[in-house]
């Protein structure tokens, strides 16, 4: 009897399964071509140094996407595209990048790339992308070579070189009295980088560059710096180039000490980061260049890019805004190409007008600097912080030719 | 030396390299390959100080020693690569040299400390004195070995990343293989060894124990530099965060999980470690957890590494009884 | 001129005099027994002697020249060349191997004759081999040549670690207990085999407790007490001096 009963059973399932085939093969060519898939690869620090950009710039990016997937992706020569981001840890490493490109490009055959944000894995990875003809869009402060002769290599990330002479403009005009400074910043790359940009911004201005003053990364006493801070006494302290951790140490010691002068960071600090460590008393009426979602000067799109970021992560991270347009401008670049080829998109984007980001108008230039027109300039922040919260006052625009440089980071 | 199966085994071996880049045609895992060759030889040189029983940490400062003069002599001072080649190679050594010298003389942790204390001056070094070494920006541009000319007969250029790369590299593991595995069965191997196992009795049998350390580290460097100064024109751009003690870490498990009682165990050490992360990807944030559970598996269950554990479970036993 | 002269020799472990002020010399063809006590300071002086320990005061001369400074393998070199107390070998290693290591000296083995092995390297270390089986033949060790030195009994381990001394061709054999821990058996078959070595004409500076031995194979014999020399002479007149008795023969377990 049971027997009988499981051989029927088989019997059941045999049919529908057939029948269900037929089903398929008879009405899916009925249906619309499906839509195909775009893949863009993103390597990114996920885990190590870099996490909290990394992690950051992944789910700016899997916002946009989800955002232009649901509206229908693009469409080229009539077929339906949507996209899928594959992100790829880097680790904040040069030789993890060219492992996890050329997993992006090879395994898993990515036409795009966004990331990676170390200047190391930038320069790494080069090398591959640049000879697979592969635009990759990136968003690190480096110098000029990494976009001079490169013809795949665009930079959505607005370097202090551009942003300063701006943003210390605005300083001047909104408060003449600071005339005297003297910069501060980590014995880095980024913060040699920031150094130069500054003081050559400061300097072009007319403000008097008293010095400048370099740390260690993961110093914890800076009493001898501020003694000699102090001694000069200058107007205002520049610290650009300085991370959150030190720089919050820094200003509680040097408000301890007796420092009175104004704060300036041409890059941006967190409040929340640096209340809880310099002192909330201390931080107030710091001027920056970091965005959040309140203030006059924010603009509306960015208005609405934080309420989604916070919709879909529950919190914010400072450093998403900054990612968050690399995937519409790569989605601008593929509309306009009406293409996939990767040098028609390139072309596409070279040649883009002024167009809309979360930030307002941008545009791509830079070919004094550069020998091509692959850096953005789009409006930058500056801020304040007042009431334990980062305020928006104005966006300022970059100018695509700094001043003179002097490199201040070799002076004693 | 004239055993069949030893020419057999040899030949075989290198046909399978020399036809490896048919196989793999994947420009992925080409990179791959090369990477595992390129740790190969750095982990092989570790093991050479290993075998007198000593752990240096600063196996990663000498490949950025080989990677950096490599640059800077092919980009300043405008000479050709395959004289850079070598150049870097003694240049490490004759470092290695000055700091082994002293070094040397301390044994276990406390030539442990100094080695990695060693590798933080190099990085250092490399971070700040900027119109040397670029500072954190590192040496971007490095251009490709100069190709090779026979004129009318051939001509072999170094495409960026291409296969030339890896036949280069191929020759270089040959060289290094080959001066390792003499080292390793000769007399003066097994006077490391003894060294190692017992030094003061070593040294009443008259075995020099510094002049085998230093040797054993001098050559080790200059494997390691030799490596730099391939990766400096390989990468065509390096960074003081490439050479820095993680690196160290790395060729030191390599060497570890191999088993350093033989240069066949560097061998199986290099690939796994470098083929094992691969497959971990996948797993984002647990890749580190695998990772660790595996080196301290084997650190566990397989004290003299995998090839230790291979040589027991098929008793494979040394092919002659003579050292040469 | 002495073979071997200890003059004024001294060693201390921070507080402790091991070794105190001690003077004495070892004849060319002699074999001269060191007694004392446990903790006498018998083996430091070996150590003082072969380089592995560096003394605080006194020198050490050897065949007229001053070997004081020198480091244990430039010891070996001179033909000094010891046995270790706790019979310590190779232990990872074959008996072949331990004793193939031990011709170090006799071998070519420098760097470049490893990697570049010339004819002449060859044959040379080839030859070896044949001395190597010779010697384990010598101590009747032959049958164990391939035997990891781990699992070798007590007695052959002993004989292992002379037959290494041996093959480094020591002008000065120095052995330090040498029967201890052996059954009756083991030590009648190796106290035969210091004599025969005694025979081939080596120098034999040897450290013992057993008294036997001791006084049948010793040509002269110095007895040392908390690092001090408190006697020296022929066995006959070690046995009756009342200071020796008092300090170390008198104990009933050294008896046997
Ligand atoms: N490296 C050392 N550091 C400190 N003290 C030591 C050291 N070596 C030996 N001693 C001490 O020196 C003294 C002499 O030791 P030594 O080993 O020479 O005695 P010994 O005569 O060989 O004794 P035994 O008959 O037990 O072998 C002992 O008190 C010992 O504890
Ligand atoms: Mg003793």
């Amino acid at each position: 009897m049971r027997g009988k009963m499981r051989g029927r059973g088989i019997c059941f399932s045999v049919a529908f399964v057939f029948l269900a085939g037929l089903m398929f093969v008879l009405f899916s060519p009925a249906q619309a071509a499906e839509p195909k898939t775009i893949l863009i690869g993103d390597s990114n620090p996920l885990t190590g140094g870099g996490a909290y950009w990394g992690i950051g710039s992944k789910n700016a990016l899997d916002l946009a996407m989800d955002k232009c997937n649901k509206a229908g992706g693009v469409t080229i020569k009539g077929q339906q595209y949507l996209f899928k981001i594959i992100h790829e840890d880097d680790k904040y490493k040069g030789s993890e990048a060219v492992k996890a490109i050329n997993k992006l490009i090879f395994t898993d055959k990515v036409q795009f790339i966004v990331g990676p944000l170390g200047t190391a894995a930038v320069k790494a990875v080069q090398p591959i992308t640049e000879a697979q003809k592969m635009v990759m869009i990136i968003d690190t402060y480096a110098g000029p070579d990494i976009l001079r002769n490169m013809n795949y290599t665009f930079r959505a990330m607005v370097p202090p070189t551009h942003f300063a002479p701006s943003f210390f403009k605005w300083v001047k005009d909104k408060h003449p009295q600071l005339k005297t400074l003297i910069h501060i910043a980590a014995n880095d790359a980024t913060g040699w980088g920031a150094t130069n940009g500054d003081n050559d911004a400061c300097h072009a201005l007319g403000m008097k560059v008293l010095g400048s003053e370099f740390f260690e990364r993961g110093s914890t006493d800076f009493t001898a710096m501020v003694t000699r801070i102090l001694s000069q006494n200058p107007d205002f302290l520049s610290m650009g180039g300085s991370p959150p951790g030190e720089a919050a140490l820094l200003i509680k010691q040097a408000r301890e000490m007796g420092y009175k002068g104004r704060i300036i960071h041409s890059g941006m600090l967190e409040p929340s980061q640096l209340g809880p460590i310099a002192g909330w008393e201390n931080i107030e009426g710091i001027i920056q260049t970091g965005i959040g979602p309140e203030g006059p000067g924010v603009p509306k799109a960015m208005k609405q890019y934080f309420i989604d970021y916070e919709a879909k992560y529950g919190n914010v991270n400072s450093f998403a805004p900054y990612i968050y347009d690399m995937f519409d401008i790569l989605v601008m670049g593929i509309k306009k190409a009406n293409s996939l080829d990767s040098t028609k998109v390139r072309d596409a984007i070279e040649q883009m007008d002024e167009f809309d980001t979360i930030w307002g108008k941008a545009r791509w230039g830079g070919k004094e600097l550069y020998g091509n027109n692959h850096q953005l300039f789009r409006p930058t922040p500056v801020s304040i912080i007042k009431d334990k919260k980062l305020i928006c006052l104005e966006m300022v625009t970059p100018q695509e030719v700094p001043p003179p440089s002097q490199e201040w980071h070799n002076r004693k | 030396m004239s055993n069949p199966l030893k020419i057999f085994t040899s030949l075989g071996a290198l046909a399978a390299m020399l036809m490896l880049p048919w196989v793999i045609t994947d420009p992925r895992y080409r990179d791959l390959i090369i990477t595992m060759g390129i740790y190969f030889i750095l982990a092989s040189g570790l093991r050479l100080i290993m075998s007198v029983g000593q752990v240096s940490f600063a196996q990663a400062a000498f490949w950025g020693i080989g990677a950096y003069s490599s640059a800077i002599l092919v980009m300043k001072a405008g000479l050709s690569f395959w004289l850079s080649l070598p150049l870097s190679g003694i240049i490490s050594a004759f470092i290695a040299l000055l700091i082994g010298y002293p070094c040397l003389r301390l044994k276990g942790p406390y030539f442990f400390i100094i080695t990695m204390s060693f590798g933080e001056v190099a990085r250092l070094v490399f971070t700040s004195w900027i119109d040397l070494f670029g500072g954190t920006n590192g040496i971007s541009g490095i251009p490709a070995p100069d190709p090779i000319t026979i004129s009318g007969v051939f001509s072999i250029s170094f495409p960026p990343r291409g296969v030339e790369f890896y036949y280069l590299l191929m020759l270089l593991i040959i060289v290094s293989f080959f001066v390792m595995y003499r080292i390793e069965r000769s007399h003066f191997g097994k006077a490391c060894g003894a060294i190692r196992e017992f030094d003061d009795l070593a040294a009443s049998l008259g075995i020099n124990i510094m002049r085998h350390s230093i040797i054993l580290f001098v050559v080790g460097c200059f494997f390691a530099g030799i490596a730099g100064s391939f990766y400096a024109h390989y990468m065509t751009y390096i960074g003081p965060g490439y050479f820095s003690f993680h690196e160290s870490l790395l060729f030191l498990i390599i060497a570890v999980i191999g088993g350093t009682e033989s240069i066949f165990g560097i061998i199986i050490g290099a690939v796994l470690l470098t083929i094992l992360p691969e497959f971990t990807r996948e797993a984002k944030q647990f890749e580190s957890i695998i990772y660790g559970a595996f080196v301290l598996v084997v650190l566990l269950f397989m004290p003299s590494g995998i090839w230790g554990m291979l040589k027991k479970i098929f008793r494979i036993k040394p092919l002659s009884k003579s050292y040469i | 001129m002495a073979f071997l002269e200890i003059r004024d020799l001294a060693k201390n472990f921070g507080g402790l005099e091991a070794i105190n002020r001690l003077s004495f010399h070892v004849s060319q063809g002699e074999i001269l027994g060191v007694i004392g006590p446990n903790g006498a300071g018998k083996t430091t002086l070996f150590n003082l002697i072969s380089g592995h320990l560096k003394p605080s005061r006194g020198n050490i001369i050897f065949q007229g020249e001053d070997i004081t400074a020198e480091k244990p393998h430039a010891i070996a070199r001179r033909g000094i060349v010891r046995t270790f107390q706790s019979s310590s070998l190779f232990d990872s290693k074959t008996v072949m191997e331990n004793l193939l290591v031990a011709f170090h000296l006799e071998a070519r083995s420098g760097f470049w004759d490893s990697v570049f092995p010339t004819r002449s390297v060859r044959d040379v270390n080839a030859g070896l081999d044949e001395k190597a089986i010779d010697l384990l033949d010598f101590l009747g060790l032959s049958r164990s040549r391939n035997e990891t030195v781990k699992n070798l009994p007590h007695g052959h381990r002993r004989s292992l670690g002379i037959a290494m001394a041996l093959a480094a061709s020591p002008e000065l054999l120095m052995l330090d207990e040498p029967v201890g821990g052996m059954n009756p058996r083991e030590k009648e078959e190796m106290t035969a085999l210091i004599g025969k070595i005694r025979q081939q004409g080596k120098t034999i500076l040897i450290v013992e407790h057993n008294m036997r031995v001791v006084m049948s194979l010793c040509d002269r014999i110095i007895v040392l007490n908390f690092g001090n020399k408190i006697a020296e002479g022929s066995p006959a007149e070690i046995k009756n001096d009342p200071e020796v008795i008092k300090a170390y023969l008198g104990r009933k377990h050294y008896a046997d």
